[in-house]
């Protein structure tokens, strides 16, 4: 107790009829008093009331309920619309809207399985033929798919034959539904997947012999 | 949730632990010398701070030590009478719960090994119920008359004659 408070204390006390004696012997009984308050909780022991006891403060200052809420809704329509997209482009032929993710879809798989190169020729001769059996005419678009196969099998010898012809079959129906340049087109594209086929076969000949005269 | 909400919840969020780091402790105290218990005492004064922190918005700043003390008392009030219903829930009750408690033993063990702090519990046990809580909220916590005489629901005038008989009868237990 500072000086002032007691001094005040005396005061009161002197009203109720204390003598200064009396007073005086009351000073030590204060002193015992006033030393309790030197037992403070540790901080720490507070901090953490503050910080566990009271979580709904926290939790209702920093994260209101809805906090989430429309980041977690965006979240799942974009990762819903871009399922439903590439299920979707999946039967898209070249001049459709989600041509291009199918595109994206393809390549994106070839990150994941490098075997799906094959696929890609036979997928992209399959357009050729669907453009061609389409009774509205899309030139535009089928030589633009014609391009698409010429690029996918001009590496046409590291292709897996079976698949090289599978693909020049679906050239040959597509050759069947068009005529004038579309067609020449085609015939121009089998010629040279055919001879790159051939020559591919003729190395691999000339690989084996020579591997049998090495043996030799 | 509206800016002007946030912005004021803030506020309450700062003065709130404001007024525990500097209060808990008087109100832990207070407790402690009416319950003799230093768990108990820990968990009334976090249900003292819960109870204060619902109604913080109406809470007039100026009276919030006699606030406090006030919720502390009616608090221990409840405490008794619940208590004289049912037997008092056990640490490992409170644990089976799931209200985690949280004490420093290191605190109490000082505590309670203190020898002034022991023979003034000691002493204020003897005293009748009205002076004893005069005694500690005007010598232990150092509160004015009028503060005390607030939170008893007495006057001023009452405070001080019940302080003088207090410290006389401290007095002589400890003389004893």
């Amino acid at each position: 107790m500072i000086n002032e408070e007691l001094k005040k204390l005396f005061e009161e006390l002197k009203s109720e009829g204390a003598s200064r004696k009396e007073m005086e012997e009351l000073i030590p009984v204060l002193n015992k008093l006033s030393a309790i308050k030197k037992h403070e909780r540790p901080y720490l022991l507070k901090r953490k009331f503050l910080e566990e006891k009271t979580p709904e403060i926290k939790k209702s200052l920093f994260f209101p309920k809805w906090f989430f809420a429309p980041a977690i809704a965006f979240s799942l329509f974009l990762f819903v619309g871009v399922i439903s997209a590439s299920y979707a482009s999946q039967k898209s032929l070249p001049g459709d809207l989600l041509y291009p993710v199918k595109r994206l879809t393809e390549d994106a798989r070839i990150l994941v399985d490098p075997n799906f190169k094959n696929e890609k020729i036979v997928r992209r001769s399959e357009e050729i033929k669907k453009l061609t059996e389409e009774k509205e005419e899309k030139p535009k678009f089928i030589n633009k798919a014609i391009d698409d196969f010429r690029k996918e099998s001009e590496d046409s010898r590291n292709h897996d034959a079976k698949k090289v012809q599978e693909s020049l079959k679906n050239l040959e129906d597509a050759k069947q539904n068009v005529l004038g340049e579309e067609k020449k087109q085609i015939e121009r594209v089998i010629e040279k997947t055919e001879n790159s086929q051939d020559n591919r076969e003729l190395e691999s000949q000339d690989s084996n012999r020579n591997e049998d005269e090495k043996n030799k | 949730m509206l800016e002007h909400d946030r912005i004021s919840l803030i506020r309450f969020t700062e003065e709130f632990e404001t007024v525990y780091i500097r209060y808990s402790d008087k109100i832990y105290r207070y407790l402690y010398f009416q319950t003799k218990d230093p768990y108990l005492s820990e968990d009334i004064t976090a249900e003292v701070f819960l109870k204060a922190w619902k109604k913080w918005e109406t809470f007039k700043k100026d009276y919030i030590q006699a606030l406090l003390f006030k919720i502390a008392r009616n608090t221990l009030v409840d405490h008794w009478r619940k208590n004289n219903k049912k037997k008092e829930s056990s640490l490992e009750t409170k644990i089976e719960e799931g209200a985690e408690p949280f004490y420093d033993e290191d605190f109490i063990g000082k505590m309670q090994s203190d020898e002034n702090v022991k023979d003034v519990n000691n002493a204020l046990q003897l005293l009748p119920k009205n002076l004893k809580e005069v005694a500690i909220l005007r010598f232990i916590e150092d509160m004015s008359a009028k503060e005390a005489g607030e939170i008893l629901n007495i006057s001023e005038g009452n405070v001080r004659v019940l302080q003088y008989r207090a410290l006389i009868k401290l007095k002589e237990i400890f003389k004893k």
